[in-house]
């Protein structure tokens, strides 16, 4: 029964495939109308091979700067000016930085090094970043401008684990990112209401939600935005400019293009830039006491890795387009 | 990159992703420039239904302009034209570590997007495409054209604002092939803008984040055209599913073959699809319809001037503008006896929507003036409508 089955099985199929080649005369009988794109692209030839590209081992700047935090008696407000006198006896780690081409689109390269230092004081930890910039770009109200910015990275969790380009799945990264645009004196939009007419049409909370989102933004508070989205998953940077309250952005990363913005009430980082003699001079300040699961623990007398990132406004740096470091290590004191 | 097939270029071309050989649905238009009066109605109700919030000063997410030398951000196709080398996309050109071959537009492009636009020709504007075209100064004494171009986003089946995007902000919709910016992922990198061959992603200088024409997706759900092509008071524009083999704009643009797609080079393959104007230089329209192929200009305004010998042809030009569904397909009713040749439309539920005429009964009224009336008569009896006898307008005689 099984074998007649199977017999049975092949002859329809056989059948099935001579068929159509017997009964229908392919070309002539098919009606004009379906003699369409999609049948020319069924006949076009077969798929090529996908394009590889060649592999090259992109090439890091070498590793193993090693950056010593000094412990000092310095008020915040102190360490929050980059030009005071605090930072100027603190010792600094020269750490070479190279374009970014680990993944597309490549580019940076025009900063060549960053001195950084790193204080612990009594209430936080303080990061300074000085760097040559010919340039102060702070505007980007303007189409084909860009803003000068810095970031400190440090993995979350194990440090052995993760990996420098934005962290992987497994071991998250902690970023810490000035940028010049989020300063107060950055140029920026006028912030008077768009409309002065009172009867202008506003949305109100039974408004469909990505309406009023999207397309009355100055109506928009900032803490309303933040009550949009889960943590880790959203990016709140669709609130007015003026709403920062900070220049400095909390963000976590698990891999390219997973940039995400922490929840509001993990943004506690301060910060300061000031251009001057052609060099940038940058404080980020993080203060203590915050439960945070993605920040990094800093342990007096251990070591940790940190990275370095900077973006030249002026040359066009944004996203991976940014001036890199290899992994440095961060002595605690 | 992967290899994908462009249907428009006939070609194995890269993209940086993998994408599917078919959408169910592919939002799509088909719009008629020979009927465009440039009223900008359109514009006006994209920009008092989109863009009229704070940091969308300089977005037109809707423009018309006057070709060859008006555009919004001006000069955006000529300056690429001068960048892109022939016979390749913009993602096979893409420079070394770029993903699309592109520019961010200056902020003087955004704002004056009128400089120069009226002039018929000229060297001001410098592409050397533009140039070799365009007949020189002696040349056009007698023959100086200009046309209205309309543009929106293209819904591009290979959308090369979201081939640039490095944060994965941008999607194209399953359910209709609208192209989106995730609000809350775009963080205003500008490599969108910068990729966008047609410049219709827009940097909002508020929010700094990418926004875009959003297919008018809310109403395209209700299973209603976008409102540009609602409002369109010259009936220009026609939206549809270019996938469904039964709707008009597969048959405008498959099988009658008289709507072309603006720019195919670039590679992505637009869905906005052009009716060609009639009085237009054929190797200018080659080059911003055709691929540089000359016979498809050709086919597509013989066919078009010629419409009126075509009931099925002249029956899907009357449902531009006849309603503000999206038609799902259509049917020619007594399509051998053109005096009662009806269309009849139906939405993408299969509703019926109307039928109207194919051939409008034509009314003649007399004047008082029998030597008006007398060129009148001529000039009608000149008119070659149906060489078959059986027009209707004659009867009225």
């Amino acid at each position: 029964m099984v074998k007649s089955m199977k017999a049975y099985t092949v002859s329809i199929l056989a059948g099935a495939l001579i068929a159509p080649l017997i009964l229908c005369p392919w070309t002539e009988a098919r009606p004009k109308a379906i003699q369409s794109n999609k049948l020319i692209a069924m006949r076009a030839p077969a798929r090529p091979a996908p394009v590889t590209p060649p592999a090259s081992v992109p090439k890091l700047p070498a590793g193993g700067a090693v950056l010593e935090m000094s412990k000092a008696s310095v008020s915040e407000k102190e360490a929050l000016n980059p030009l005071s006198g605090a930072w100027a006896s603190a010792p600094a780690a020269s750490v070479p930085l190279q374009a970014q081409k680990i993944v597309t689109p490549h580019g940076g390269g025009s900063v060549p090094a960053l001195s950084v230092k790193s204080l612990h004081l009594d209430n936080g930890i303080a990061f300074h970043f000085e760097w040559s910039d010919e340039s102060k770009d702070n505007d980007t109200v303007h189409q084909v401008k860009f803003r000068d910015a810095v970031a400190i990275e440090f993995p979350v969790g194990s440090s052995k684990d993760t990996v420098l380009s934005m962290g992987c799945p497994h071991g998250p990264v902690n970023i810490w990112h000035w940028k010049a645009d989020w300063e107060p004196d950055a140029p920026r939009m006028n912030d008077l209401p768009y409309t002065a007419n009172p009867d202008w049409p506003r949305p109100s909370a039974k408004d469909n939600l990505i309406y009023s989102r999207l397309h009355v933004d100055s109506d928009l508070e900032p803490n309303a935005a933040q009550g949009l989205g889960g943590p880790s998953s959203k990016v709140y940077t669709l609130f007015p400019q003026n709403a920062h309250k900070s220049p400095v952005e909390d963000i976590v990363a698990i891999g390219v293009s997973s940039v995400s913005t922490k929840p509001e009430r993990f943004q506690v980082l301060k910060g300061r830039g000031v251009w001057q003699d052609k060099k940038w001079h940058v404080v980020i300040f993080k203060p203590f006491g915050l439960d945070d699961p993605a920040a990094p623990q800093f342990k007096a007398g251990e070591s940790m890795n940190v990275a370095f990132a900077v973006w030249n406004g002026s040359k066009q740096d944004r996203n991976g387009q940014k001036s890199i470091s290899n992994w440095a290590t961060l002595k605690c004191r | 990159m992967a290899r994908v097939w462009n249907d428009q270029l006939k070609k194995w071309t890269v993209y940086p992703y993998e994408l599917p050989e078919k959408y169910d649905f592919q939002w799509s238009a088909v719009f008629n420039t020979n009927r465009c009066i440039a009223c900008q109605t359109c514009t006006m109700a994209c920009k008092s239904t989109w863009t009229f919030g704070k940091g969308q000063e300089h977005m037109w997410w809707n423009n018309v302009s006057t070709k060859p030398f008006g555009d919004h951000p001006r000069g955006f196709d000529a300056k690429l034209l001068s960048m892109l080398p022939k016979g390749k996309t913009i993602f096979e050109a893409a420079p070394e570590g770029e993903r699309v071959l592109g520019f961010i537009p200056d902020d003087a492009d955004y704002d004056y997007p009128n400089a120069f636009e009226d002039r018929t020709a000229g060297d001001h504007i410098g592409p050397a495409q533009y140039e070799e075209i365009i007949p020189s100064k002696h040349q056009t004494q007698d023959r100086q054209w200009f046309f209205y171009l309309q543009r929106i986003c293209n819904h591009c089946k290979k959308p090369a604002c979201l081939a640039a995007c490095p944060r994965k902000a941008i999607y194209k919709r399953k359910e209709d092939g609208i192209v989106l910016v995730d609000q809350e992922r775009c963080r205003g990198y500008k490599k969108c803008v910068m990729a966008c061959p047609y410049k219709k992603t827009f940097y909002n200088t508020y929010t700094k984040t990418t926004q875009k024409c959003i297919g008018c997706y809310p109403r395209v759900e209700q299973g209603e055209t976008t409102r540009c092509i609602a409002a369109c008071v010259g009936k220009i524009r026609l939206l549809g599913n270019i996938e469904d083999e039964q709707s008009p704009i597969h048959y405008l643009v498959h099988k009658a073959k008289v709507a072309l797609p603006l720019y195919p080079q670039f590679g992505t393959e637009p869905q906005i699809y052009y009716i060609p104007p009639r009085w237009v230089n054929t190797k200018f329209l080659a080059m911003m319809f055709g691929n540089y192929d000359e016979d498809k200009i050709k086919h597509a305004v013989k066919t078009y001037t010629n419409a009126r010998h075509d009931v099925e042809l002249l029956g899907v030009l009357q449902l531009f503008g006849t309603t503000q569904q999206i038609i799902g397909r259509y049917e020619i009713i007594n399509r051998e006896t053109p005096k009662e040749a009806k269309v009849r439309a139906f939405d993408l539920k299969g509703q019926e929507l109307f039928v109207v005429p194919i051939y409008p009964k034509l009314e003649v009224h007399l004047t008082k003036d029998e030597e008006l009336n007398s060129m009148a008569k001529a000039k009608l009896a000149s008119l070659d409508v149906r060489r078959d006898a059986d027009v209707p307008w004659r009867n009225q005689y």
